[in-house]
């Protein structure tokens, strides 16, 4: 067989490849120009559309050919972006959605909007899935589970607030033991300077009383820098432990707004792909 | 034994009749004065007024006031001008100085005390709590806000219960003198004070700590007043409430740190952080616990504890 005779052979394969190849990245042109937001998901990745979507399972020889467009990805994603977005934040409008540096496929995706909101998770545009934080979810789950009146710090809270109330009476008592001091060491001086006074008998065990009293009262004293910070770290600690409390209160406040409960968030996020792609689907 | 000189006993009686004539003229022409610049010369000519120049005449009863009484009678004359509410002086028995009554606040009473300072000038001082409103500089035309201890009295009790109303009618009362002290060049600093001018107020410490403002998100939240991080041009934080917005603003300064500023945004014009200490005592809380940091700035230096 000659190499002419081996190309004629080979030849229509490959002008199907390429012909596959071509109309591929026609369709998905095609797809951009006339905004058809769902069959340019259908073209980057027909197995998950077909599989989640439609619930068919597709040929291999049908799929994979996104590959053909990877060095162009992040501006299908800055094209998919906006009507993923706006899908995001009308059916969880509690979601802050903030782009990822450098990024344009990721978004990162926030509880609310208040003040140092926490990060739920990261958004996928170009595969419409949220990898969520698990910790958030499972504090999530333990609040929503709890009494009313409870959170999931109130016993560290109270213990904050026991050890906090006994620093500052510690310190609200300077005052008093700044004078006490003082009446003692008048007495002393008294005792030193005045024999035939009060103490002219020369009274041993009253000045040693005093003199241990006094001691007392310095070392006491002495503690109340070190007092000081201990109440500025249990203060921090009582505002680190309302604040993570706060959060997880209105994050909850937010979804319960929305959803009946936590799982069934929980479970809307995880199907995202498929309500968006319905959503898509109507229009 | 000396001679005795009738002559100059007569004209040394003469010189110290006078002398006091003068000060009747000066009491009367503070009474007759409609004028507020007249009425600050005055003033200042009471103030220097010294009756030890007599030789001889001595002056000592119940009726002799000493000059915190005369600044109380003039800033009562220019306060009742400045509003249409009225400020009437009252001389308590067996007082000395006479104490205000700003009409708008009928359980409070206030009176002028003279400052501990180099510089003289006095302060105007609500007698139940003894807090201060006011420094006002006679001599070097300095009129200043005391903004802590304001900020502390429009929390008593006898203010709280007066309303929004009466504070809105004092702050306007404040204002309107300090518009007038402006025209005759008075250096004035009455941060807040004015609706008008609820911008850029700026706080006393550059780059505040995060702790700062978590304090305000828990102590807020407790409310249900929600602290957010500001969106757009500027960056901060804002809580809104009802329809004006509390706004905690940074500025990038050339020195490479933060100034912050409160911003109230009110369509109205209504409000001032007063009436939002007032109003939110969380808000009140978390400003006096963080009092060095996120304080109004103020001329501080005058008001000397």
């Amino acid at each position: 067989m000659t190499i002419k005779d081996t190309q004629t052979i080979l030849q229509p394969e490959l002008v199907n490849q390429l012909e596959r190849k071509i109309s591929y990245l026609r369709d998905l042109q095609s797809a951009i120009k006339n905004n058809q937001i769902s069959e340019v998901y259908q073209l980057i990745d027909l197995h998950k559309f077909n599989d989640r979507f439609k619930n068919i399972s597709s040929e291999t020889s049908m799929a994979q050919l996104d590959y053909l467009v990877v060095d162009i990805k992040k501006d299908i994603a800055a094209f998919l972006a906006p009507e993923l977005i706006n899908y995001i934040v009308t059916n969880f409008d509690f979601l802050t959605l903030e782009p990822v540096a450098d990024n344009a496929t990721l978004y990162d995706v926030y509880l609310g909007d208040w003040w140092d909101h926490r990060q739920l998770g990261t958004l996928n545009v170009l595969t419409v899935t949220l990898t969520g934080n698990d910790a958030i979810i499972s504090e999530l789950l333990e609040t929503s589970e709890l009494p009313v009146t409870e959170t999931i710090n109130t016993t560290k809270i109270q213990e904050v607030k026991k050890v906090i109330a006994g620093l500052e009476s510690f310190l609200a008592d300077n005052t008093k033991r700044s004078l006490e001091l003082q009446v003692i060491e008048d007495q002393l001086s008294e005792m030193a300077t005045n024999k035939s006074g009060l103490f002219g008998r020369s009274d041993k065990v009253t000045r040693e009383a005093l003199e241990k009293k006094q001691e007392l009262l310095v070392a006491t004293q002495k503690r109340v820098p070190e007092v000081e910070e201990k109440l500025n770290k249990q203060q921090a600690y009582l505002l680190r432990f309302e604040k993570e409390d706060t959060l997880r209160q209105l994050e909850l406040q937010a979804i319960l707004a929305h959803f009946v409960d936590v799982p069934t968030f929980i479970t809307e996020l995880q199907h995202i792909y498929m309500s968006y792609m319905a959503k898509l689907d109507q229009k | 034994m000396d001679k005795f000189e009738t002559q100059l006993y007569s004209s040394q009686l003469k010189a110290d009749l006078d002398l006091f004539n003068q000060l009747q003229i000066l009491i009367d022409a503070l009474s007759m004065t409609e004028n507020m610049p007249e009425l600050l010369v005055i003033l200042q000519k009471i103030l220097a007024f010294d009756s030890h120049q007599s030789k001889m005449v001595r002056i000592d009863n119940d009726y002799w006031f000493p000059s915190t009484h005369w600044v109380t009678i003039a800033f009562a004359k220019i306060s009742d001008q400045a509003s249409l509410s009225p400020t009437k002086v009252v001389l308590p028995n067996a007082q000395k100085v006479a104490e205000l009554h700003f009409s708008e606040w009928p359980n409070a009473t206030f009176r002028f005390v003279q400052a501990p300072l180099a510089a003289g000038g006095y302060y105007l001082v609500e007698t139940a709590q003894n807090l201060r409103v006011l420094y006002w500089d006679i001599a070097h035309k300095r009129f200043y806000l005391d903004t802590k201890q304001f900020a502390k009295l429009v929390q008593t009790q006898a203010v709280q219960l007066a309303g929004l109303d009466a504070l809105d009618i004092f702050q306007k009362r404040l204002t309107a003198i300090a518009s007038q002290f402006t025209e005759i060049a008075y250096d004035i600093d009455l941060p807040g004070i004015d609706a008008q001018k609820q911008v850029d107020l700026e706080m006393l410490r550059k780059d505040l700590s995060t702790n700062i403002l978590d304090s305000l998100f828990v102590l807020g939240a407790k409310q249900q007043f929600i602290l957010k991080r500001m969106t757009g041009k500027k960056s901060g934080a804002v809580i809104t409430i009802g329809e004006v917005s509390l706004r905690l603003t940074t500025h990038h300064i050339n020195d490479g740190h933060v100034q912050w500023t409160y911003d109230i945004i009110d369509d109205n014009r209504d409000v001032t952080i007063y009436t939002l200490f007032q109003q939110l005592p969380f808000f009140y809380q978390w400003y006096s616990d963080h009092l060095t940091g996120v304080g109004l700035k103020d001329k501080r230096e005058v008001f000397v504890d």
